[in-house]
């Protein structure tokens, strides 16, 4: 037993050394070769990093912006057999949830606000104090609406509007005066910018929030649009939904409500997302398999060439499985080697392609090894044909070759 | 087939009715056509004929590198027609050494290694294949030139290079196409009297495919192979 492992390890060691020295002898066309497993290995790692990184920027852009939130809205029209209500008791809805969660109504209408002969347009939003902390508003200057405020004419200037009243002579700060159509507002705080989430439906950067209350001043038109929910972390967003849902039209009844998960729209991002990357990927297999007949034809030309050299092992006792294993050798060889070289250009390619973008640079392991394995199965696929076109030669034939 | 049954056995090659044929149709060309032959261990044998007589064929079929069409071929008593490709490479390597015209030296590997690579496919450790190599070599005469590619090497030495290869083995039968073609005269008869001592002293069976009709008359045997039938020569000359 021990002899026949060692002569059968003699013959791999042999076998392994022989196909590096034939392919070294190819010279120029084992480089063409490599050449192509290279392109083929490097589309596949790049392309598959490229689509991953520009998912994980588009992903990126909602990322945080909503993953544990629910907005609920009021489809169909308003009218007097079915109103909206102006403002909304939300403690029912908070207890009747699961775990700790946090509610806003918002009601919104596009207007003017002049301050010291500046025009600026905004959403006015009135809401809830809760607002802050379900969107997570951050604070630039003085402080968010509070549940002291009633019905005083408090607002909160979002950062594009203030810099737009900021303009000229006027300069909004605190305390200081806003109109909004026939009221004068006081600044209580202006807020930082904010990120766009186009998952919600409010833009804090152009609008300016005003007390729920304050609202029947401004606007008599202006009703409830949406509830915004903070829900626990951890929640079956699905079935709170649910919940939020039945909750709300026991408050509204006679009106239609409908509860969207922003989490569900960003796992259908997610999935396009990761499908476009598939689909690049399939673009580098399009090449990894061009790359294959280019290996299929070095092999097929250095089995032609090499008839006699072929004729010459069988007349000296190589056996048809010595001569295939020699040449799927030759063809391991250069696919590993193009396989590696390949997914570490496609990697190179793909870290400059993000830099170049400004796109976060996402190498996965698994692409690696995608590009690495596939380029090696398909380079293996593509010599064994040669390589037992070459073990079924006659012998006679291959040495009476010229 | 051990080698028991092959010194037992004292018919090395018989040949009965053999006939081979190439292509198919109209454009079937035959090139042997019912050819008895019996090759007895430790003769010497030529083979003479005109180009493409045939004669190369029939040495392919004796060199198991080619299966007859019909007929019977039996090696050491094995049936050749029956056996796996597999198995005519392993009689090919353990029983038979080739040297041929072009000496078909393997370009890239220095002489030592071409002597070696028969010793390699019997699974035989490299460094011992390379040092019963060197002993072919010196036996020879080109110890001094093992380590020197098979394309830095005089006609003379590489057909010297390829005997030891046919040799390194040590096989019962030696098969020789043409082996004097791309010689001069004095390595052509170097040649042939090193094959020549070979039968002398170690009993090994020497067939050898020629044109050259003085060359054929220093062996025992010689047959004519001309339009794909067999003619056994008539005068026996001793050597």
């Amino acid at each position: 037993m021990c002899r026949f492992d060692s002569a059968r390890y003699r013959t791999w060691s042999l076998r392994l050394v022989e196909s590096l020295e034939n392919l070294r002898a190819m010279g120029q066309r084992s480089w063409l070769a490599l050449l192509g497993i290279v392109v083929g290995s490097a589309s596949v790692v790049a392309l598959l990093s490229i689509g991953r990184s520009a998912s994980e920027e588009t992903m990126s852009t909602f990322k945080g912006l909503g993953s544990d939130m629910l907005v609920a809205s009021f489809p169909g029209l308003a009218g007097p057999s079915a109103p909206l209500p102006r403002t909304l008791d939300t403690r029912p809805l908070e207890e009747g949830m699961p775990g700790r969660v946090q509610t806003a109504p918002i009601s919104q209408y596009a207007t003017s606000i002049r301050g010291a002969g500046e025009k600026v347009d905004a959403a006015v939003v009135g809401t809830t104090p809760a607002l802050a902390e379900v969107m997570g508003l951050s604070m630039a200057q003085g402080r968010f609406l509070s549940p002291y405020d009633g019905k005083g004419l408090f607002v909160v200037l979002g950062a594009e509007v203030a810099s737009a009243l900021g303009g000229t002579a006027f300069s909004p700060y605190l305390g200081q005066r806003v109109r909004i159509g026939h009221y004068q507002f006081q600044i209580i705080g202006l807020l930082a910018p904010q990120a766009h989430n186009p998952l919600l439906p409010v833009t804090p950067d152009a609008s300016v929030f005003v007390p729920a209350t304050s609202m029947a001043r401004l606007s008599s038109v202006a009703r409830i649009g949406n509830v915004i929910v903070r829900t626990a972390p951890q929640t079956d967003l699905s079935r709170a939904a649910a919940t939020f849902e039945s909750l709300l039209s026991r408050q509204l009844t006679n009106r239609e409500v409908s509860v969207q998960v922003p989490r569900q729209l960003l796992d259908s991002l997610e999935r396009q997302a990761r499908t476009f990357s598939w689909l690049l990927a399939g673009l580098g297999g399009i090449s990894l398999l061009v790359a294959g007949v280019g290996v299929m034809n070095v092999m097929l030309m250095s089995v032609r060439e090499r008839r006699r050299e072929i004729g010459v092992r069988m007349a000296l006792g190589a056996r048809p499985v010595d001569i295939r294993t020699m040449f799927l050798l030759e063809a391991a060889y250069l696919s590993l080697l193009g396989a590696v070289l390949g997914a570490l250009i496609g990697c190179a390619v793909a870290v400059a392609f993000a830099r170049v973008c400004g796109w976060p640079v996402s190498l996965s392991v698994d692409a690696c090894a995608l590009g690495i394995g596939s380029s090696l199965g398909v380079g293996l696929f593509f010599g064994s044909y040669p390589a037992v076109v070459a073990a079924r030669l006659s012998p006679a034939m291959a040495l009476r070759d010229d | 087939m051990d080698e028991d049954t092959n010194v037992r056995v004292p018919v090395l090659f018989e040949l009965s009715g053999v006939s081979q044929f190439y292509g198919k149709g109209i454009s079937m060309v035959r090139v042997l056509e019912g050819i008895d032959f019996t090759l007895d261990r430790g003769e010497t044998c030529a083979i003479v004929g005109a180009s493409g007589s045939g004669k190369s064929t029939l040495l392919n079929i004796l060199g198991l590198l080619e299966q007859p069409v019909s007929g019977r071929a039996q090696f050491s008593g094995n049936d050749v027609q029956t056996a796996s490709p597999a198995t005519l490479a392993q009689w090919r390597n353990q029983h038979l050494g080739f040297v041929f015209q072009a000496f078909n030296l393997l370009p890239r590997l220095d002489a030592l290694d071409n002597v070696a690579l028969p010793l390699l496919y019997r699974n035989h450790p490299r460094q011992s294949a390379r040092a019963l190599a060197l002993e072919q070599l010196s036996a020879v005469g080109l110890a001094h030139r093992a380590h020197h590619r098979a394309a830095d090497l005089s006609g003379g030495q590489r057909q010297r290079v390829a005997i030891a290869r046919a040799l390194v083995g040590q096989p019962s039968l030696i098969l020789a196409d043409e082996p004097t073609g791309n010689l001069d005269q004095r390595s052509a008869n170097d040649v042939i009297d090193l094959l020549l001592r070979l039968n002398d002293q170690q009993g090994v069976t020497v067939v050898m495919v020629t044109h050259d009709t003085h060359l054929a008359q220093r062996f025992a045997r010689r047959v004519e192979v001309a339009n794909g039938r067999l003619r056994e020569c008539d005068e026996h000359v001793p050597v």
